[in-house]
């Protein structure tokens, strides 16, 4: 994946993430709207991504989780608990999937698991968001995604 | 209905007794099976019944952190599917290490019995982890149903329910994780943890929906959350086309065309329908696993149709068993829920207990972690934070107990516990005799661990699973795991010579384990002139 695409993708991910908790819908359509936009994740990396290498099996999982987080900074109620939660989410991903690409001797990349643990921890200081907090959180969320 | 079922088990259970039986003394003969296919079907009703483990404790747990509010209605019937779930799920990985008996082996003790658990292996990790989950899960019941009594165990619950939360995930994702760690490519991929995990939620709640509709009960935020977990799936599905071209129509069929039918209103409103439904999830669950674990065609022996009747019959019986027994003592305590509580642990309490589990856990890894240098540090984490969690789950439990029961009958139950508890790991500890009387093929591990022994029994013991017994290569289990062995002539032998020979042993070379540390150098080189001797009775 060329760090071009890599920029694209995490703009097409953060596309939805200002409009997915906007409207109140029900459950079903929550989950609808949520496999759609995955699916989209999906097919972005079938047609942009090299299949082979073995990093894209999880990347449209990580553009999800990277939306889910930036999704968390447009809520009103428990948003650091949101944010603890969809960062968790993001973490999972990467780690086990990393966990079962070490298997085959693919190599790891520690360093974006270990910011996403400290911004788990981090969230939490944060109680109180202003604004420039909440713009802050998204830079290190932005920064964690181009980097690694 | 409830009695029905209850005694529909205890009938199925009397095939599922047999099948067990055949299983056991047979061994993996009596199931079908492939060179290719390594586990056959008790892995696959393995991955279904702890799929269906996890909705008991998600739908439960999980939402009482969310503070969803229909949880209460469904909680106490989740949380028992959970345990019956767990206990079914267990008995299949138990068939698959032949020597049940020997199961202890693999608790991860320390390195006293020179066997040391395989970190690196998700078996360990399997174990710890369904381990703790089954005890956190009969701590969060019993919570529960104390808490029916004592509003003050409502922050027991909670704090329970927030340490089940990462460990239900994690139970599922290591079972993923055990298909990431073989070399047959249709088992892998970066993305099934989550796809697991998923799985093991739609299945779950498939089985809600049946379990609340025995009671004739009807929660319709469940069938919504049924369906927008089948397009969550139906999206994996087409991502597994994707990445490696294999689509099942029967799995989309049951498990998402079928489902979309509960948009009809007039479908919907039949109970006849909705159970059809979870009926419909649940076989679309159990076929996902079973062409995901075996791809290809294969007769099919009495025992796998047995597994059914096992994994049926001691659910029901478990379930509705406990059932009954629960509503014997509180006829409502299904359809009641505590009352409101607002209290909370004290920050003091709170941290004390975490910051021990921490240091429990981090102490376990620094006592053995020297022992074996050899396993990253990632696969250790797998193993630590179970081990974090009990610790806390227990800590919390204990507390919240000893806060509402009478003190002699906390002090006289928990002695008695700690006594049978303290015997077993005692037991297990010191181990049985290794030596299991077969001559020719197994060692006992006390002869293998002394330095001179025979090079022909160590042969035996360490290399021939591969190798096989006169060098002829183990087709069987080489097959599909390991590319194919070389043929060990005396020429290819005489080409590298015993010196490289030796530490392709010790040091290990692509698809060869190394040895070192597990036979010695001297002996390595033994081994090698051994394979010479071999090479040249071939000849
Ligand atoms: C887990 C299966 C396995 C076990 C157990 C195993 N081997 Fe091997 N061994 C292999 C495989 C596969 C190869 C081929 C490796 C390669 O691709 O170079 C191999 C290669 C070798 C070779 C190199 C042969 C050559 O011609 O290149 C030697 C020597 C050898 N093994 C000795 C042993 C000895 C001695 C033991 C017991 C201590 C042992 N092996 C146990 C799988 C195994």
């Amino acid at each position: 994946m060329t760090p071009l695409i890599n920029a694209l993708a995490c703009l097409l991910a953060l596309l939805p993430a200002s409009f997915l908790w906007t409207s109140p819908r029900s459950i079903a359509r929550y989950g609808i709207s949520q496999a759609l936009i995955l699916l989209c994740f999906m097919l972005f990396t079938f047609f942009t991504g090299d299949m082979e290498d073995p990093m894209m099996e999880f990347y449209p999982l990580k553009m999800w989780a990277f939306c889910l987080c930036v999704s968390t900074l447009t809520l009103t109620k428990k948003r650091t608990f949101f944010m603890t939660l969809a960062q968790g989410l993001w973490f999972w991903i990467v780690f086990f999937g990393s966990l079962s690409l070490a298997y085959r001797g693919e190599p790891v990349n520690n360093l974006s698991m270990i910011l996403l643990f400290f911004g788990m921890i981090g969230v939490q200081f944060f109680k109180q968001n202003p604004k420039e907090i909440s713009l802050g959180i998204l830079i290190y969320w932005v920064g964690i995604w181009m980097l690694f | 209905m409830v009695k029905k079922l209850f005694i529909v088990g205890l009938i199925l259970l009397i095939p599922g007794i047999w099948t067990l039986f055949q299983a056991l003394s047979i061994g993996p003969a009596s199931w079908a099976l492939d060179q290719s296919l390594f586990w056959g079907t008790p892995i696959v009703n393995f991955v279904f019944w702890i799929g269906l483990a996890h909705a008991g404790t998600f739908l439960s747990a999980i939402l009482l952190i969310l503070e969803v509010r229909f949880q209460k209605r469904i909680s106490l019937v989740a949380e028992l599917s959970t345990i019956a779930a767990i206990l079914v799920a267990s008995i299949f990985p138990l068939i698959h290490l032949g020597i049940v008996s020997r199961f202890y082996f693999l608790i991860p003790f320390f390195n006293e019995r020179n066997i040391f658990a395989n970190f690196s292996s998700p078996l360990i990790w399997d174990f710890v982890a369904i381990f703790v989950y089954l005890c956190i899960s009969i701590f969060y019941i019993v919570t529960h149903l104390l808490s029916l009594k004592h509003a003050s165990l409502l922050k027991t619950r909670k704090v329970l329910a927030w340490i089940l939360f990462p460990l239900v995930l994690w139970v599922h994702t290591i079972v993923s994780l055990d298909f990431a760690v073989t070399t047959n490519n249709l088992w892998q991929g970066a993305y099934f943890p989550i796809y697991f995990i998923l799985g093991a939620l739609f299945s779950g709640l498939a089985l809600v929906v049946f379990l609340l509709e025995v009671q004739k009960r009807r929660v319709r935020k469940i069938e919504e959350l049924l369906i927008a977990a089948s397009w969550l799936l139906f999206v994996f599905w087409i991502w597994e086309f994707f990445q490696k071209g294999v689509w099942h129509f029967e799995v989309v069929f049951f498990g998402f065309v079928i489902v979309q039918l509960l948009w009809i209103p007039v479908l919907r409103k039949q109970k006849a329908f909705r159970l059809f439904v979870s009926f419909s999830v649940l076989i679309s669950m159990w076929l996902e696993r079973y062409v995901l674990i075996i791809p290809l065609d294969i007769e099919w022996l009495p025992v796998d149709y047995g597994w059914f009747a096992l994994g049926i019959g001691l659910f029901l019986s478990v379930f509705f068993g406990l059932y009954l027994l629960i509503q014997k003592h509180n006829p409502l305590v299904f359809y009641v829920s505590a009352e409101e509580s607002n209290e909370k642990y004290s920050r003091k309490v709170l941290w004390g207990i975490l910051a021990g589990a921490v240091v429990f856990a981090l102490l376990y890894f620094a006592l053995n972690y020297p022992l074996d240098t050899s396993v990253p540090l990632m696969n250790w984490i797998p193993v630590l934070f179970p081990l974090f969690s009990l610790f806390a789950g227990l800590s919390f439990f204990a507390l919240g107990v000893y806060s509402v029961v009478p003190k002699k009958q906390f002090f006289l139950v928990s002695g008695l516990l700690v006594l049978i508890l303290g015997g077993a790991f005692g037991a297990f500890y010191a181990g049985g005799d290794t030596n299991l009387g077969v001559e020719s093929k197994i060692i006992s591990v006390e002869r293998v661990s002394k330095n001179n022994r025979p090079v022909k029994d160590l042969w035996a013991s360490r290399c021939a699973s591969c190798h096989g017994l006169k060098g002829e290569g183990n087709r069987k289990f080489i097959y599909e795991f390991y590319p194919e062995i070389q043929d060990l002539t005396l020429e290819r032998l005489n080409s590298q010579g015993e010196d490289s020979l030796t530490q392709v042993v010790l040091k290990g070379r692509a698809f060869m384990n190394p040895f070192e540390g597990r036979v010695s150098e001297p002996e390595a080189r033994a081994l090698i002139r051994y394979m010479y001797q071999l090479a040249e009775e071939k000849e």
